[in-house]
């Protein structure tokens, strides 16, 4: 009981110290909290724009479809003759016959219900012909263009639907966030390290700082954890409200992203936040950097 | 038991110099004992042995029953916690006032704020530097520096005071009046070991001495027959862990 009373009464104190700590060299302290910050933030935000990335691609790679309608006339043997002739394009997915009962069901899907129901179905018209899967890849928005160009010389084609413009602004758009995800990874990752050693800085200067008061103190009876557990506090106070600080601006970055992206492209496409893991996370990773920088720091002078 | 025990004792540095060699000698509870010799002597690395801030190259030094060769180095501050100790140079902390300074230590130990106080408020009244409590060192005399650093150590209750040269930078009165408080901490059970190469002072203060030179001891002069004292040796904290 009474030992608890102690402990309970070191472990205040020790905060005490530790929190002291954190204004040994205020501008500093703030210089490293802040970079902290912009590490973590950059870090969240690589990991959604990556997720965002995945999905535009997705979304853009199931619309590079090119649909090639055929002539009514166009016998079933010569229909196999033309699917055997694309799909073996490189730039060609897959190839499979649409047959009139399923492009007239297509079609009715896209009728609003109400007019879609009022319509006797042969009203609704339907035309054999070919699904082309574009080979994501294989080329760029040029490469459907050439692709649909092939097909239109086909004999027995009678219409190509290149996919919407909108596929390849998407595309283009999912590549551009793919490459801004590798670089904001790259920074990130570099960013964090000199963080760590930003971290390491501001602690060395709080021990050399007390390096005359703890070696009285060692003198005096102290244990090692009472001598570096302050440092410990200072480091994981610096390293969560870091990173803290960082995933919340992360989390401000993505809402704004994902209201421009509503209002400039008309999809269902958002940069994920995942607040109620992101910022455990922080604490987590935070308290990781306080631990590592303390050790570090620590190790490289004994105090 | 004796509260000090060398057998043997050497310590030599890097590049062959011999600090100490084969020093041997026992200190009893409630002692008073002046180690002295010229500068380079070793007396200031006998008391760091005492410290366990080092290890003996030969031999055994054995403190509160212990030998502190064979101390894990998690029991060297519990060890520590028995001893007190006094500088020439003072080791204050600069921008801690006197109060703040004394009380330094007893924040190891886990004491509550009040009894912290009051063992503070007890020790500056006890070397009569009390009016000084919320002054900064720098304000203060040497004289009355080294009191303040003499009450950091008693504030914690220590069995053993070491004092390497306490009196080193203070003139003849004040070195006088140090010695005379450490007499009288002394004469209340405390242990005092203190190193000085004060001719003066030793012939002034007629102590138990033990003389060293390049390491060895050449003398060890008992304690004058007509200063003992009786009183009861302060008891040993137990080494908690
Ligand atoms: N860390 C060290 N490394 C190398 N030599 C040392 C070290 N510490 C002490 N010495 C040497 O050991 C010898 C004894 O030194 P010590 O400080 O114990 O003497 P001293 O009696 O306290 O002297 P003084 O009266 O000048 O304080 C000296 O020759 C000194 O140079
Ligand atoms: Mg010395």
């Amino acid at each position: 009981m009474i030992a608890l009373r102690i402990a309970a009464r070191q472990s205040l104190h020790l905060l005490g110290q530790g929190l002291k700590g954190l204004v040994v060299s205020p501008g500093q302290t703030a210089a490293c909290i802040l970079s902290l910050a912009v590490a973590g933030c950059l870090v969240v935000l690589s990991a959604s724009f990556g997720s965002l990335a995945v999905q535009v691609l997705d979304r853009a790679g199931r619309s590079a479809k090119v649909l090639v309608y055929l002539k009514d006339e166009v016998p079933a043997d010569r229909v196999k003759d033309l699917m055997a002739r694309i799909g073996a394009r490189p730039d060609v997915e897959a190839v499979q016959y649409v047959t009139r009962e399923q492009d007239r069901a297509r079609n009715t899907d896209l009728l609003p219900k109400d007019l879609a129901a009022s319509m006797p179905p042969e009203a609704v018209p339907g035309q054999h012909g070919l699904d082309v899967t574009f080979r994501a890849g294989a080329g760029g928005t040029g490469g459907v263009t050439e692709l649909a160009a092939f097909l239109r010389a086909l004999s027995g084609v009678d219409v190509v639907a290149e996919p919407p413009v909108g596929a390849g602004r998407l595309r283009a758009l999912g590549a551009a966030v793919g490459f801004l995800r590798t670089v904001v990874t790259m920074l990130a990752v570099l960013l964090l390290v000199g963080t760590l050693f930003f971290v390491v800085g501001t602690l060395t200067r709080t021990m050399e700082r007390r390096r005359d008061e703890i070696s009285i103190l060692r003198l005096l009876g102290a244990t090692d954890t009472f001598v570096r557990s302050p440092i410990l506090v200072q480091g994981i106070f610096q390293g969560v409200s870091g990173m803290v600080l960082g995933a919340l601006a992360a989390l401000l970055v993505s809402g704004a992203v994902n209201a421009w992206l509503a209002a400039e492209f008309d999809v269902a496409v958002r940069l994920p936040t995942w607040p109620g893991l992101v910022l455990p996370l922080a604490v987590a990773g935070g308290t990781v950097v306080g631990v590592a920088g303390t050790f570090i720091a620590t190790a490289r002078r004994e105090a | 038991m004796p509260l000090i025990s060398l057998h043997g004792v050497s310590k030599s540095y890097p590049g062959g110099i011999e600090a100490l060699s084969d020093v041997t000698f026992d200190v009893e509870e409630g002692e008073f004992v002046f180690l002295s010799g010229p500068s380079g002597a070793g007396k200031t690395t006998l008391l760091r042995l005492l410290l366990r801030m080092e290890v003996a190259s030969r031999g055994d030094v054995l403190a509160f029953g212990r030998n502190l060769r064979a101390l894990r180095s998690s029991a060297i501050p519990y060890l520590r916690r028995n001893i007190g100790v006094v500088f020439q140079d003072f080791r204050l902390l600069p921008d801690r006032t006197v109060a703040e300074n004394v009380a330094v230590g007893l924040h190891v130990l886990g004491l509550s704020r009040r009894d912290i106080r009051r063992r503070v408020a007890n020790t500056l009244y006890d070397l009569d530097i009390d009016r000084y409590a919320h002054h900064y060192p720098s304000m203060l005399s040497g004289g009355e520096q080294q009191r303040v650093a003499i009450g950091r150590a008693l504030v914690m209750h220590p069995a053993l005071i070491l004092a390497d040269e306490p009196t080193g930078n203070l003139d003849w009165e004040l070195s006088n009046e140090i010695v005379r408080l450490f007499e009288e901490l002394n004469s209340k059970g405390t242990t005092v070991v203190m190193a000085t190469h004060d001719r003066f002072l030793l012939d002034a203060c007629p102590r138990r001495t033990i003389l060293l030179n390049r390491g060895m001891v050449i003398e060890d002069r008992p304690v004058p027959v007509q200063r003992t004292h009786d009183a009861a040796p302060r008891p040993v904290r137990e080494a908690a862990g």
